[in-house]
């Protein structure tokens, strides 16, 4: 029924994880494995370890699981197929039995109701096997169906198009129901209620302007903590097609030579950073990343403006922890006090360690909510210059270079609805100005207060240099990015509220001096 | 088209009609609200120059300002019931032109959009007009005003409130440090320009009587029963309480879900109060009222259809009514008597502190605010801010204005110094400097927040100074001091 190869694979695992408890040291053990669902071969053992790690955190802390395959045809509901899975650990699948379909019967209406179903089935179990399963997974034979066909030559496609088929797989799994797990895992919850809020915005889509909007890049990562270990290899390429690949790798430090234990974490990111050849390996405990995902899939959705102010006001503080919470290599030359000293006395204290990470926050949502109010519907045009054949800044070029067209609807500082708009709808018939596709707009979804229209080019520019590049001491380029925040070619808003009327009229250089007062903690305590 | 009007729909159907309309949005519940009280063709005919008096504070979004899906709605009922011309306007906060409001937010185009026009009632769309002297601004003011003596006072009412055929006024009702909530009475305070809305310098030295507030409800009932409105609609669809009526840190937008429109703004008042459950003798301005020929029905004289108000009743937090609570970091409040006034002012400036100026609060630490008559001596010495001139005046003797020098003592002397009688030592005193003054009656709060930064220095105020270079342009641009001229003509 399931794939040939995702099941031998599978088994692989799970034949690892078995005989891992018998294993002298497994952290030396050179054995592969496939990333279940994906093209990306990594040690079993750090498989074993990822496992072990997130499933008890994000999906199910118990123990014994259930999977059960049915099919729904003519209302009826069919059980095709069981399999327990007794595990030790949680989360550590070692064996699967075939336990026979008429163990279980289940009708169309419990589907709805998976809390009596459960309770159901958990007896019957007890009874049949003597162990008291913690949850079940029930797949639809469709969701068996699509799991087949994106396995189908998963081992020969690229990184990127195995994103984009496995997003798009997530979302028609969810949307249309095909799994279903109970207890249902907080991860899953967040799921639901992130496409529900995307609404009718194709993820896939979304995923692909990520990617083109990404700079080249070239890094590592070593994630350390009592559980796992291992060095992330996170690359990006242009190829000579003008096309772009990922290159994603998980690797043990046993794999690159790399002693943790015995060697100070400096000099084992110096080394990794040599062995992989890349720009800079970056360095974070486990621990750290794991309370972020935590809070980030405990939001709760819709997305209230308190709680991406309280993410934020954490994102921050962990940027600003250099040297406590993270480690990079080279050491960014902004973080050595002479050369922080010489630009001061330029008159700009530039101290990352003292980012206001409580301040900013603060600011961004205060005058958020002054300008735009606690309601209110606020329209992003993406375009896309470069289609911009004529350099001519007419209303009329931008219906030809418009990419997107989103809507946002804020009630109460909480994001409620985002909706992404046809062009056509927007530019059809005598449009002349922004003014008109506010008109266009107040029927069908109600009048925008403001009108956002900001191109592909300037969020590129904004990635590269202040998130990729953020500790290079590269001022030019980002100058160059803050101009053309003043540009309207890249960046327009509509109508022009007071905080956007100054930046477009003051000097940058005026606008981060005025800034970075607010964005750097003065004491240097 | 004056009075008459609203006295004849009053007197036809005698008893006022108000409507409690509750809906799933606010467009659906405002349409819903007027087909229950007999449709938008009862109130508007056909030819009918309406004007639409709206909310219009500051450059900001909402509540602020009033809910422009409902405004929007509005126009659109009016020019369905045939109106020939549709005019929207109010007058914003003191020293903010309307074209100023305009420009930032579009609301000319937007409104021209839907077939209404702006009214720069302060005639602000002439004030970048180069050609424009002294002489010209004059009389295209007094053009644009009529001049109304009400008791012992004059006021300036815009000629196009006066002369439109029906009067429209729509509410966001939002909590109000003063009056508890932004009723519609008090909307129409800002049917005239704000300079004929001060209060004059409090006289009386008994400040328990509280003359600034007598006199403000004076006014403002004044200035309601000038110009009746026909149709009022106070939207409660959404309420911004705890802090208001701007939006502040502690502030919270709640959402009732209702909308309440009635033919007679008392009537609707009245039944805002009620719904949401604040005892109508506890609304001064109703109280007044009720003490002048302004007819207060009861209750049971309103006609209510729609909702009920039993099922329709919402508990909403309101302002603090003492400033200590408003716990603004590193500030210690000390009130003495105040008036409302100051109390009003204050107010919205600790309150803007505490939202806007997070940063340059935790910079300058152990601040003391002083308000009022006799305010208790502060413990905080670092920098006191005397707000007012009663603070300012009551404080001349008090001992924080001095600073004392202990004379220093070396620590080979201190046995003979100890010997020494006390009375021998001498106390040297120095005024001190570190006393900011926040002169007015009530003080200016644009004002409070130049000599704030003034006395810190931007260096010690970054959130202050962005926030101040940010607004510039709508708290002190050529157009302001134009404005400003305009006032003074």
């Amino acid at each position: 029924m399931i794939n040939k190869k995702f099941k031998e694979n599978w088994l692989k695992i799970l034949n690892f994880n078995a005989t891992r408890e018998i294993m002298e040291n497994p952290e030396k053990v050179r054995e592969y494995v496939r990333l279940p669902l994906s093209p990306i071969y990594m040690n079993a053992n750090l498989l074993y370890q990822f496992f072990n790690l997130l499933y008890p955190k994000f999906i199910n802390d118990q123990q014994n699981i259930l999977d059960i395959i049915i099919s729904d045809s003519d209302n009826k509901i069919k059980v095709l197929s069981i399999y327990l899975y007794k595990t030790k650990k949680a989360g550590i699948h070692e064996t699967i039995e075939t336990l026979p379909n008429n163990l279980v019967r289940i009708k169309s209406i419990e589907i709805e109701e998976l809390d009596d179903t459960f309770n159901k089935i958990q007896n019957a179990i007890l009874k049949e096997k003597g162990i008291r399963i913690s949850s079940i997974r029930l797949f639809r034979k469709e969701a068996l169906d699509l799991l087949n066909k994106h396995c189908e030559k998963i081992e020969e496609i690229s990184i990127y198009e195995f994103l984009e088929r496995i997003i798009d797989l997530i979302q028609i799994i969810f949307n249309e129901k095909l799994i279903l797990i109970y207890p249902e895992p907080m991860l899953i919850k967040f799921f639901k209620t992130i496409l529900a809020l995307l609404n009718n915005i194709h993820i896939q889509r979304l995923f692909k302007f990520i990617e083109e909007i990404l700079p080249e890049f070239n890094h590592s990562l070593l994630i350390t903590g009592d559980d796992i270990k291992v060095i992330i290899h996170l690359q990006k390429v242009r190829l000579r097609s003008r096309k772009s690949e990922l290159i994603l790798k998980f690797l043990t430090p046993d794999e690159l030579d790399v002693d943790l234990y015995n060697s100070n974490i400096r000099d084992s990111l110096n080394l990794i950073q040599k062995k992989l050849q890349t720009e800079s390996t970056y360095c974070i405990n486990q621990n750290d990343i794991l309370s972020f995902i935590s809070d980030f899939i405990e939001l709760s959705i819709p997305l209230k403006k308190d709680n991406i102010q309280f993410l934020l006001q954490k994102a921050l503080y962990g940027y600003r922890s250099f040297e406590n919470h993270w480690e990079t290599v080279p050491r960014p030359k902004i973080y050595n006090s002479f050369v922080r000293f010489i630009i001061r006395l330029f008159g700009f204290n530039i101290n990352l360690k003292k980012l206001s990470h409580w301040a900013i926050p603060d600011l961004i949502f205060n005058y958020l909510d002054f300008y735009f109010g606690l309601n209110s519907r606020i329209l992003f045009i993406l375009t896309d210059q470069e289609k911009n054949k004529t350099g001519k800044q007419t209303q009329q070029i931008l219906k030809n270079i418009c990419i997107n067209i989103t809507l946002l609807e804020f009630k109460v500082r909480t994001l409620k609805k985002i909706t992404v708009i046809k062009k056509e709808e927007l530019f059809s018939g005598n449009y002349s100005s922004l003014n008109s596709i506010k008109e266009k707009l107040t029927d069908k979804y109600g009048s925008p207060f403001a009108i956002i229209v900001i191109d592909k080019f300037l969020l590129q520019n904004l990635i590269k240099n202040f998130i990729f590049k953020h500790s290079r001491l590269s001022f030019f380029p980002r100058f160059k990015t803050l101009k053309m925040l003043k540009n309207e070619k890249y960046l327009k808003v509509y109508p022009k509220l007071a905080p956007y009327k100054y930046f477009k009229n003051k000097r940058t250089i005026s606008i981060i001096r005025l800034l970075l007062p607010i964005l750097i903690d003065k004491h240097e305590f | 088209m004056t009075c008459e009007t609203s006295f004849f729909m009053l007197s036809k159907s005698k008893k006022p009609e108000v409507v409690i309309s509750k809906a799933t949005t606010p467009k659906e519940c405002f349409i819903k609200g007027i087909k229950q009280l007999g449709g938008i063709t009862d109130y508007i005919s056909e030819g009918d120059h309406v004007f639409i008096k709206f909310n219009l504070n500051l450059p900001g979004g909402f509540p602020v300002n009033t809910n422009f899906d409902v405004l929007e709605t509005l126009v659109i009922l009016c020019k369905e019931a045939g109106a020939d011309k549709i005019s929207i306007g109010s007058f914003p906060k003191r020293g903010i032109p309307i074209k100023i409001i305009s420009d930032l937010l579009n609301l000319e185009e937007n409104f021209k959009m839907l077939g209404a026009e702006l009214m720069f009632l302060d005639n602000s769309e002439n004030f970048e007009n180069k050609d424009l002297n002294q002489d010209n601004l004059k009389k295209i003011k007094y053009e644009s005003l009529t001049r109304i003596q009400i008791n012992e006072n004059e006021v300036f009412i815009p000629n196009i409130i006066l002369n439109s055929n029906k009067f429209i006024s729509v509410n966001q009702i939002n909590v109000n440090p003063l009056f508890k909530l932004n009723l519609s009475i008090i909307n129409s305070f800002s049917n005239i320009p704000p300079i004929y809305q001060t209060i004059g310098k409090n006289l009386k030295s008994d400040l328990s009587y509280d003359q600034y507030k007598k006199d403000l409800i004076t006014k403002i009932l004044d200035i309601y029963t000038i110009r009746k409105p026909n149709l009022v609609i106070n939207d409660l669809f959404y309420v911004l309480e705890s802090a208001g009526p701007y939006i502040y840190k502690d502030s919270n937008l709640k959402k009732i879900g209702l909308m309440i429109i009635g033919n007679d703004a008392v009537s609707v008042d009245l039944v805002t109060l009620k719904v949401l459950n604040i005892n109508s003798d506890e609304s001064e301005i109703i109280t007044q009222a009720k003490n002048r020929n302004i007819n207060v029905p009861e209750l049971s004289g309103i006609k209510i259809l729609g909702e009920k108000i039993e099922d329709s009743k919402n508990q909403i937090e309101l302002c603090i009514s003492e400033l200590e609570k408003i716990r603004v970091k590193n500030f210690s409040i000390k009130s003495g008597k105040y008036c409302s006034g100051c109390f009003k002012q204050a107010y919205h400036l600790l309150n803007f502190m505490k939202t806007y100026m997070g940063k340059d609060l935790k910079y300058n630490n152990n601040n003391s605010f002083l308000i009022g008559k006799n305010p208790i001596e502060p413990d905080k010495m670092n920098n006191i801010l005397l707000f007012g001139d009663c603070s300012i005046d009551s404080t001349k003797d008090y001992n924080f204005r001095n600073i004392i020098i202990e004379p220093k003592k070396k620590a080979k002397k201190k046995l003979k110094v100890q010997r020494i009688n006390e009375s021998k030592i001498k106390i040297k005193k120095k005024p001190n400097k570190n006393i900011l003054n926040l002169p007015g009656c009530p003080p200016n709060n644009f004002a409070c927040l130049e000599l704030i930064i003034k006395y810190y220095g931007k260096r010690n105020m970054p959130n202050l100074n962005l926030f101040m270079n940010l607004n510039r342009n709508w708290i002190a641009g050529k157009l302001n001091e134009m404005l400003k001229s305009w006032e003074a003509l």
